[in-house]
Formats: structure tokens, C-alpha cells, sequence
């Protein structure tokens, strides 16, 4: 028989959004249309909405979790006259909102729905180990990680995993040598086209792809405008983009293989991403606007892609859910690692869905798989423990 | 205490007002309720209220009212003030305590006068012309009775026989005798078959009905418990709905065989008994079940129909091949019957497929009877699907029935292994559970609080390859 | 496609192969983008290289960090142009303050151009029309300001949207831009289109109210040897309300 739920029982479940980061307005979609909502609808937890401000600032509320709030702009009365919350680290995380009798909320799981800076570069999760309270998605190294291009293909690249080549550098090694710079893209022997990526954001924002050389210093400038490193990266041809979710800690659970439709630019922008997102008709609604679910690719391929896939995500050592991008050479049948997203924008639940895994099931499996893996790292915790200072 | 003071917020008038609508402003059904609820501030939970003309009315009066008791209150107390009499102070604690129910009650009064004095006289008059209009009329009049499926039975029939006649068919559930007067006053004259749907809620209602319409012919659609609270006993369910057969000892009349009420009831050897095995002579073999339809072969003598019928279940071939059988008996050719046969399509609400994100929903919120979820239960079973979700509040008056009516659902539900079950909690959720228990049920089982958010949101329950079927809705005030 | 001119991170687009044909710049006006001139610019790649550029503040350029007047519009074209190594352009289209821009940039050397295009070109700031309105509004604002002076900061700044909005201002229209627009707006530019040697084409909506006909009427005098064009039934976005006949009038001029 199923376990029965008794209200008073039920944990408590934080869904922090917001942010202080470009995808501040993405994440506030994601929580509430792909994670609120259902977590509420399983009847299994407390739900509670944690909004993070622009400016940074914390707030606890029911209120928050309605989509109109923000939508009519009345989030900036609502803040104006909200106290904000405070947060209390007691062996476990606890929210407290002030007001004439403080309300302290104990935390059992969080769901950060939060992506780009901050929320999704490992930065929350560090906050959050240091809180001692399981959450929801990738933990802190896989996220600081995946979310440095550069970093992520040296780690792919050293379990074996096929990236593009590339080159990278700072700023300030730009701005010194730029010359040498010119001159180390060609002795990568770095075939054009080339794209140009600042390493850290999350979208392409600032990503430029570049056919001659004579191309290649304004596109270094407008990612340099972006970030601190830059990377150039050898372009795949005959490019078909892909993307899979996946979920687990150990054992991996991957959804369908998505091809999300490129328009007549060569890759997407912010613009494509999120701001048309299902606005017209045809294709598939998602965070990424137009996709092929499944992708459009040979059987092999396919199968090639999901390998690719977990692999990838067990060598950058995601756990909980992520979703890896990958770039195919249609013609040479070669799969590459292209990047990972920790967060993945709407959680992916179209894609979740369509591979058989309805929204309630998808939130209430990825908080079973934070509880997990916190209980794991309890256990270590536990075996470390050492008396030092008693032997004096 | 907290509850009982739900009676002092405004929201109370609201709630007062859903519940004279949604018990169509009968004041037996209202009052029940009314004394039944304890706390108003749930009321309304699964639908919300619709403001007609006549509730915007009523809402003037019941604020209206509240305002009267309001100043009554007030004036007292400054009496009081003034007097300094403890007796005007009481009465100002009396209005208080009465008031609510004073309101009511008293917003019953303009309606029954309505009644009475408007409606009553208009409907009669309404009666007589449909009376003196259906005698000058030469169509066929088929009537339609039973305590369930008799909208789909006449709907089907209808679209068959639309394939070779001019036929008129009373609208939705206009099966009243106003509802069937207002229909018949709409007829051209020129209609070569007249469909009646009779309504049955107290002992002689066919009866009148079938000396209103004057049937030629009549289908018993089946026999259940619905309306057992009006009816008292099972057997004066089944003479009312008989009542037809009764008015027509030799004109034909078919009856549902897999009705087991209707079986005892009829005679062995009645050829217009109807199964899924067939009626009058006409053989039925090949049937199969999909989300897109019910398909099966009928044969009689040298007449073969291949029956693709967009109906779901195999519950359905019983109906199909006994409008097979009439449509044969008045004169239709076999590919015109095929052809009627492949235009019928679920209805709204009752065993109707639509796809969601993937997932097939099969909505049959409509189904009130246990009849319905066995068939329910049975073609869940049969569809192709990643999961079975079955989701029901459970049954609705089933007066003292329900417990073991509720427990065999349970059973029912187990026995088929189906992977998710939904249940709406309410009074009857226990013994679902408990049917369950008994036979063993190791699944998934999600017991839902709030109705409304589950059915608004159900594209966050479901996933590619499910298939859900929703059975039999309820108001709030079965509650 | 982005591209850092000065610093700031500029949004264009470039239709047409870009190395054979001539160059045509679009330049749109004040608080628009260069999204309004999509169609004109698919239609003109046919023949041309045609490129198209939010300036800064506007569209997905970014904004500048200081008040900018007409004088740093012109001279930001004139780098962006050298960025994209394409400075001689046969033709630059400037539609309201754009074409305020275009005459102004042309008039200083910012840049040079076979030919100018004129859509519906602001530039002209002291009618006597304006100079009546100004006078009736200024003292009104002035004591407004006093006036307002002890309500709260965001029920003070609704009543300003409020009151700019029934006078028909552009200076909300991108409000961030404020100081930028009152120097914008200061600066006429009739002297520099006097100087003009090239041939030029001015269009116009007959329904304009926000760059009227006498606007039209005083730069035709103005720039020598131009050619005024009257779009029937055009407002003041002449080129999305009557896209064919101003796409006809444009290719008899580049011809």
C-alpha cells in the first residue's frame, strides 16, 4: 500500500528562483510552471516559494507563487512592502521571516530553479552545503564545472570524450600578446569556421561564429565584452545540434534525444532561446523553442548520442539532472560534447514527458534523488569524523 | 467554532447562491445541503458559480437581506443605547445568531412564488399546443427510457438513421415534459422519425411521458440505482422505466440484455433483446477495441455490415446492433447503415477521447452508475498504453448500496492491475481503499484534496503512452 | 551579429554579400530599432549590401555612458563603419532622428555617402509652432515641478508619464535616455543639411504630425538639388505604412 501522507509530516520543500543573474526572468518561468506547481500537485510536500530579487534580496511567501505577480510588474510593490527573509544555518537550513512574530521555517529539501550566475555555477550550492540541507540538482564541483566551457571540455577531454578542438585565453593574455594569441590559433591548426565563446554564460549570448581570419578580432572583442576567458573552438560541419536530459545520481535515467530547429542563423541567440520560445506555431514548446523530440537522426546515431551523453555527465559528475549538448557530424557520424546545463531551463519537462515521465513524477524523483545523495554524503561525514582535539 | 463563523463572511452569500444553482434551484436538494455544510468556506470547491440573470437577482436579494439584518441589528443596539433596555440588546444578539439562516431560507420564498404564480400556468399551456401539434404529425415516434445511456443510445440511432431519413431528436437532456413540449412545438411536420428521450425521476414519469410523444416504438436502455433516493426501491425503478413496455404490449420494444435488471424483468424468448452477442437475428463476431473506435461484424442471412463504429468499448456493440436492427427494420440499406455507423463518434464527456501532451485522456466524467465503470474499468484494460490511470471520486447516490457498490470498484479496479488510481477523497474514498486492500492492490494510489487543481492541471500527471480515463464527476453537493 | 565599437556592444545586421555590391546603411530613428527596417532591407539585398544598426540605447546596442548628442551618433557611425572596413557607402537611409544623424554626420566628414535618403527626417527645432508650444508647456512643467515636489518618488514620476504622454513627447519613449534626448532634440540641423552636395531624396508622410510637411518643405529648400517625394495616406513610420510605394521611390533614386 502507498504511504500515507499526513499533512503535518509532509517535508518542506524551498523552490528558490529569481536571481541576480542575466536569466533572472527564465528562472522565475522555470519554477513556476515546471516546479511549483508540481511539487505542489503531488501532495507530497510543503511548498514553499523562495524569490531572490535582482538586487539580491531574499523573500519568503505563498504570494510568490503566482505567475500574474510578476508578469503585471506588481513584484516591485510586492517587494517594497515584503520583509525580506533571513536565513538561519541550524544544522540544516531555516528561513525566517520577520514581522511582528518572527516565522521560522525549517527547510528540509530546496529546489534550486535557478540558472546562469549564482544560482547555477555552484555558487547556491556552496551556500547550500555549507547549510547542511539537501538540494535539488547538480552539486557544487559539478556545477562551478559545467558551467566554465573551458573547464568543462579539459574534464570531458580527460575521460576521453570527444569535444572540438579549441584554444583559450584571458583577457588580459589578449590584451598583452595579442599577436601571440593570432599566432597560437594557428599553430592549433584550428580549421574555420570557428566559433567564438566567452566561457561562462550559460546561453549563446556573445558567441559569434567567424569563416576568415580577418573576422576573428571583432569576435574576440564582443566575447571578451562578456567574460574574462575566451575560447575558440573548431566548428563541426555538417552540424546537426542535439540535446539529452538526464537524471540519477548512479544510475542514469535519460530522456529522449531533442534537436532543437536552428532557424536560418547558424546556431541560436538569447533571442531564439527564450524570448520566441512557442510564440508561433509548429514544432514543439520548450525553453529552446522549436525541436525535433526525438531527433531526426539514424538509429545508431542516436544510441551514439545517448553514450556520449552519459558519459559526459558522469565524467563532469552531474548529479540529480542535467542536460548535455552535443554537436554531430552527420557526414563523418562523429558525436561531440559541447556543454553542459546544470539547470536545465523548464526543468525540460516536454522532453521528460514525451520519454514517459509526467512533471509530477520528474520533481517529485529529482527530490528523492537530493535526499539520497545527501544521506550518502552524511555517511561519509560520519566515517570522517575525528576527535583531534580530545587526545590532548 | 471557526467553522460555524464561515456563516459571517461575505463569502457565505456566495456560497449560498452556488448552492441554489448548482442543486437547480430545487428546494428540497438546496436545503439538504444547506443543513448538511458546516463550513461554508469550502463550498465551491469543484465548479464555480455561473451568473445568469436570475443568480444576479438573487445575489441583489440575499445582500438585500444581509443588509435589512444589518440596520435591524444596528437600530436595536442604538435603541438600546438610547433606552437602555437589556431586551433590545438580546434581540440584537437574536438577529445575530438567526440572521444567516433567515437569509437562507427567505431567499427560497421569490422562487417558489415564481413558481407558482409564472412558471406553473406557462408550462401547461406549453403541453397542451406540443399535445394537439404531435397529433397532426405523421412521423415515427421512438421513445428512448432507461436509467442510463439512453442520450448515447439516441444519438447513435439518430446518426444512423439520418442516413436514409429526416429525423427530429430531442436535444441534449431535454427529456422532461416541458423539455419534450418545447421540442416538439420546433417540429416542421415534414420529419419522417421522431426520437423522444424520456426522463425518470419519481413513479409515472414514462407513463405521462408516453402519453405526451405517443411512441410507435421504444428501446429500454438499461436499469440501475440513479434516482434509487426518489424511487425508494429498486423494483419501482424498474416498473417506471417499464412503464414503457407497458404502454406498448405489442408495438416493439428492445431491451438491453446485458442490463441484468432489464433480463429478469423481460421474457426469455423477447428477439428484441439485445447483447454484444447480437439481437433479432443478427450475429456479431471479429470485435476489437482501440482508442480510435469499436470494430465488429454483424451478420443476418445474407446481410453482412462491417461496424466501425467511433464509439469506445465493447459495451457499445450491444446499442450499435440494436440501431442496426432498427435502422434494417425500416427500410435502410446495409452501406447506408455502415455508413451511419462510421459518423458516430463519442459524445461529449462520455467515454471521449482527446489526446494531451502525448497521453490519451478518455473523459467519461458523464458515467454515474457501476455499469459504467465496469465497462470503464474493462476497456482500460483492453487500450495499448505505458500507463493505466483510472481516476474517480467514486459513485454518486447509490443510497444504501454504496459501501458495497464502492468496495466491489475497489476490487474491480485491483483485479486489472491498473498502474496509477486517482481518487477524488470524499465520503466514499474509504471503501474504494478498503476494495483495494482486499484484493491486494501493490500500485500506485494518489488520493487527491483538491479536485479542481487536479482536473486544471492534469498535463502535469500525465506522460507519452498513458492513458487515463476519467469517470464520473461529481458536485459539491454530494460532497 | 555583434561587434564592439568604442566600447559599447553594438547589434547589426548585415543582408546581401557584402564585398561586391555597393553599401547602403539604415540608420532608424529615435527609440526604434533596426527590426522596423527588416523588410525594406531584404527588398534593398537584392541589388545591395545592406546593413542595418541599433544605436546606442536602443534595440541590443548598448547604452552609451554619457549624454550623447547628434555629433557622437555621427561620429559612432563613422567607427562602426571602419570596424566592419566599409566605409565607403553608396547610399545611407535615415528615417526620423536618423536622418537628423545622417545629415549631420555627412555635414562633419563623420562619414561619406553617394547619396542620401531621407524618410520622414526630424532635425528642424524651432517652428514657431514649436516655439508656441514650448512656451505654453515650460511654465506649466515648472510650477508642476514645485508643485509635486512633496509626493512620493514613483506617484511623482507617473504623473510626469502621464503628462509627458498628453503632450505627445518622445522623451519617455526611452526613458532612460533622457539627457541624451534633450540634447538630441536641442540641436537643428538645417546648416548642415545646407551644406549638402549630394544628391538627395526626401520622403514624406502626408499624415505626419510628428515630422510634418513644413518639415519637408525647409530641408528641400535647404539641401540643393534634392527631391521631395509626398507619401499618400503615411504617417510619420512612412516606411512600414506604404512599404511599396516607398520601396519604388527609393529604387528610382538609387538607380
Amino acid at each position: 500500500m502507498p504511504k500515507a501522507t499526513i499533512r503535518s509530516m509532509k517535508k518542506t520543500v524551498a523552490v528558490i528562483f529569481g536571481g541576480r543573474s542575466a536569466e533572472h526572468d527564465i528562472s522565475i518561468v522555470t519554477a513556476i510552471g515546471s516546479v511549483l506547481k508540481p511539487l505542489e500537485l503531488s501532495q507530497q510536500y510543503n511548498v514553499l516559494p523562495v524569490y531572490i530579487a535582482k538586487d539580491g534580496s531574499w523573500y519568503a511567501d505563498m504570494k510568490l507563487k503566482d505567475i500574474q505577480l510578476f508578469t503585471t510588474g506588481g513584484i516591485e510593490a510586492f517587494c517594497a512592502k515584503t520583509k525580506k527573509a533571513q536565513l538561519l544555518f541550524d544544522n540544516g537550513l531555516v528561513l525566517i521571516k520577520s514581522g511582528l512574530r518572527a516565522e521560522k521555517i525549517k527547510i528540509d529539501v530546496v529546489f534550486p530553479a535557478m540558472h546562469g550566475t549564482f544560482g547555477e555555477d555552484g555558487s547556491l550550492m556552496g551556500l547550500l552545503r555549507m547549510a547542511h540541507v539537501p538540494f535539488v540538482g547538480c552539486d557544487m564541483t559539478a556545477s562551478v564545472i559545467a558551467m566554465d566551457k573551458v573547464l568543462s571540455k579539459q574534464v570531458i577531454m580527460a575521460a576521453s570524450v570527444p569535444t572540438p578542438k579549441f584554444i583559450h585565453f584571458s583577457n588580459s593574455e589578449f590584451a598583452a600578446h595579442q599577436k601571440a594569441i593570432f599566432e597560437q590559433v594557428e599553430a592549433a591548426r584550428l580549421h574555420y569556421p570557428v566559433f567564438v565563446k566567452p566561457a561562462h554564460l550559460g546561453s549563446s549570448i556573445g558567441i559569434t561564429r567567424v569563416i576568415k581570419p580577418d573576422d576573428l578580432q571583432n569576435a574576440i572583442e564582443v566575447a571578451m565584452h562578456y567574460d574574462d576567458t575566451v575560447l575558440v573552438e573548431e566548428a563541426v560541419t555538417s552540424l546537426i545540434e542535439v540535446t539529452v536530459p538526464i537524471m540519477g545520481n548512479d544510475e542514469l535515467t535519460p530522456a529522449l534525444v531533442e534537436q532543437p530547429l536552428t532557424k536560418a542563423e547558424d546556431f541560436l541567440d538569447f533571442d531564439t532561446k527564450y524570448m520566441q520560445g512557442g510564440k508561433k506555431g509548429g514544432g514543439k514548446r520548450g525553453a529552446q523553442g522549436y525541436s525535433k523530440l526525438p531527433a531526426d537522426i539514424p538509429e545508431s546515431l542516436y544510441n551514439k548520442a545517448l553514450e556520449v551523453a552519459k558519459n559526459a555527465y558522469k565524467a563532469i559528475g552531474c548529479t540529480g539532472i542535467a542536460r548535455i549538448d552535443l554537436l554531430i557530424d552527420s557526414k563523418a557520424n562523429k558525436v561531440y560534447f559541447n556543454e553542459v546545463n546544470p539547470m536545465p531551463g523548464d526543468l525540460y519537462a516536454h522532453n521528460w514527458r514525451q520519454a514517459g515521465i509526467a512533471p509530477v513524477q520528474l520533481v517529485t524523483r529529482l527530490v528523492e534523488l537530493a535526499e539520497a545523495r545527501f544521506a550518502r554524503q552524511q555517511q561519509l561525514e560520519v566515517t570522517l569524523t575525528t576527535n583531534f582535539l580530545k587526545q590532548f | 467554532m471557526i467553522k460555524y463563523l464561515t456563516r459571517y463572511h461575505p463569502h457565505y452569500i456566495t456560497a449560498l447562491l452556488y448552492m441554489l444553482q448548482a442543486s437547480e434551484y430545487k428546494p428540497k436538494d438546496y436545503s439538504a445541503w444547506y443543513l448538511r455544510t458546516k463550513d461554508f468556506s469550502t463550498v465551491a470547491r469543484r465548479r464555480s458559480l455561473v451568473m445568469t440573470t436570475k443568480a444576479k437577482l438573487l445575489l441583489i436579494l440575499l445582500w438585500g437581506l444581509v443588509l435589512i439584518q444589518v440596520m435591524c441589528f444596528a437600530i436595536m443596539l442604538w435603541i438600546w443605547f438610547a433606552s437602555d433596555e437589556v431586551g433590545w440588546l438580546i434581540m440584537a444578539g437574536i438577529v445575530t445568531l438567526v440572521g444567516p439562516f433567515v437569509t437562507a431560507y427567505v431567499v427560497l420564498f421569490p422562487l417558489w412564488l415564481g413558481q407558482i404564480v409564472i412558471q406553473r400556468p406557462k408550462q401547461r399551456r406549453l403541453i397542451a399546443a406540443a399535445h394537439q401539434k404531435l397529433a397532426a404529425h405523421k412521423g415515427l415516434r421512438i421513445a428512448v427510457a432507461g436509467s442510463f445511456g439512453k442520450t448515447t443510445f439516441k444519438e447513435v440511432l439518430a446518426t444512423i438513421l439520418s442516413e436514409g431519413k429526416m429525423v427530429a431528436v430531442t436535444p441534449g437532456n431535454m427529456n422532461t415534459p416541458i423539455g419534450i413540449s418545447r421540442f416538439i412545438n420546433t417540429l416542421t411536420g415534414k420529419e419522417e422519425i421522431l426520437l423522444f428521450e424520456l426522463g425518470e425521476s419519481h413513479v409515472g414519469d414514462v407513463k405521462e411521458l408516453c402519453e405526451l410523444v405517443q411512441p410507435n416504438m421504444g428501446i429500454i436502455t438499461g436499469i440501475n440505482e440513479a434516482h434509487l433516493i426518489t424511487f425508494k426501491t429498486i423494483e419501482r425503478t424498474t416498473s417506471t422505466i417499464f412503464e414503457l413496455a407497458d404502454f406498448l404490449p405489442h408495438g416493439p420494444v428492445y431491451k438491453n440484455a446485458e442490463s441484468e435488471l432489464v433480463r429478469k424483468r423481460a421474457h426469455k424468448n423477447d428477439r428484441l433483446l439485445y447483447s454484444r452477442r447480437g439481437v433479432n437475428g443478427w450475429a456479431i463476431s471479429d470485435s476489437t477495441v482501440s482508442i480510435n473506435g469499436t470494430h465488429f461484424t454483424a451478420t443476418k442471412g445474407q446481410k453482412i455490415i462491417w461496424a466501425e463504429s467511433g464509439l469506445l468499448g465493447q459495451h457499445q456493440i450491444g446499442p450499435l446492433v440494436a440501431c442496426i436492427d432498427i435502422a434494417d427494420t425500416l427500410g435502410l440499406s446495409v452501406s447506408q447503415i455502415a455508413d451511419g455507423l462510421k459518423k458516430t463518434k463519442p459524445f461529449e464527456h462520455r467515454m471521449q477521447p482527446r489526446q494531451l501532451h502525448g497521453a490519451w485522456i478518455i473523459d467519461d466524467t458523464y458515467n454515474g452508475n457501476k455499469e459504467g465503470v465496469k465497462v470503464g474499468i474493462d476497456l482500460l484494460c483492453r487500450l495499448e498504453a505505458r500507463r493505466r490511470i483510472y481516476v474517480t471520486p467514486g459513485l454518486v447516490g447509490q443510497g444504501e448500496k454504496t459501501q458495497t457498490i464502492h468496495t466491489e470498484i475497489g476490487k474491480q479496479l485491483a483485479a486489472a492491475s491498473i498502474d496509477v488510481i486517482v481518487l477524488m477523497r470524499n465520503s466514499v474514498t474509504a471503501y474504494i481503499v478498503e476494495g483495494l486492500r482486499q484484493a491486494g492492490f501493490q500500485n500506485e494510489l494518489l488520493l487527491i484534496d483538491e479536485p479542481l487543481q487536479f482536473y486544471t492541471n492534469l498535463e502535469h500527471f500525465v506522460a507519452a503512452g498513458d492513458v487515463i480515463l476519467l469517470q464520473n464527476d461529481w458536485t459539491d453537493n454530494y460532497a | 551579429m555583434q561587434l564592439i565599437v568604442d566600447s559599447l556592444l553594438v547589434n547589426y545586421e548585415i543582408q546581401g554579400d557584402n564585398r561586391v555590391k555597393k553599401t547602403i546603411l539604415l540608420v532608424p530613428g529615435w527609440g526604434d530599432t533596426l527590426v522596423s527596417f527588416r523588410t525594406l532591407a531584404s527588398e534593398l539585398a537584392q541589388d545591395y549590401t545592406v546593413i542595418s544598426v541599433d544605436l546606442p540605447g536602443f534595440g541590443r546596442t548598448q547604452q552609451p555612458q554619457t549624454a550623447w548628442g547628434l555629433g557622437e551618433y555621427a561620429r559612432f557611425i563613422g567607427s562602426f563603419l571602419k570596424k566592419l572596413n566599409n566605409t565607403k557607402l553608396y547610399a545611407i537611409i535615415g528615417h526620423s532622428n536618423g536622418g537628423s544623424i545622417a545629415i549631420h554626420g555627412l555635414a562633419i566628414g563623420a562619414f561619406t555617402a553617394e547619396k542620401l535618403l531621407l524618410i520622414a527626417t526630424a532635425g528642424i527645432r524651432t517652428t514657431t509652432k514649436q516655439k508656441l508650444h514650448r512656451r505654453l508647456w515650460q511654465p506649466i512643467a515648472k510650477v508642476g515641478k514645485i508643485a509635486t515636489i512633496l509626493l512620493p518618488g514613483h506617484t511623482r514620476q507617473r504623473l510626469r508619464q502621464q503628462l509627458y504622454k498628453a503632450i505627445g513627447s518622445d522623451m519617455l519613449v526611452a526613458e532612460h535616455m533622457q539627457e541624451t534626448f534633450k540634447r538630441v532634440v536641442g540641436q537643428d540641423v538645417r546648416e548642415d543639411a545646407a551644406r549638402l552636395r549630394i544628391p538627395t531624396l526626401l520622403l514624406y508622410g502626408d499624415r505626419d504630425n510628428a515630422t510634418p510637411l513644413s518639415f519637408a518643405r525647409l530641408f528641400s529648400e535647404q539641401i540643393s538639388g534634392s527631391k521631395l517625394v509626398v507619401i499618400e495616406h503615411a504617417g510619420h513610420f512612412v516606411h512600414l505604412e506604404q512599404p511599396q510605394k516607398v520601396m519604388t521611390e527609393i529604387n528610382k533614386f538609387l538607380q
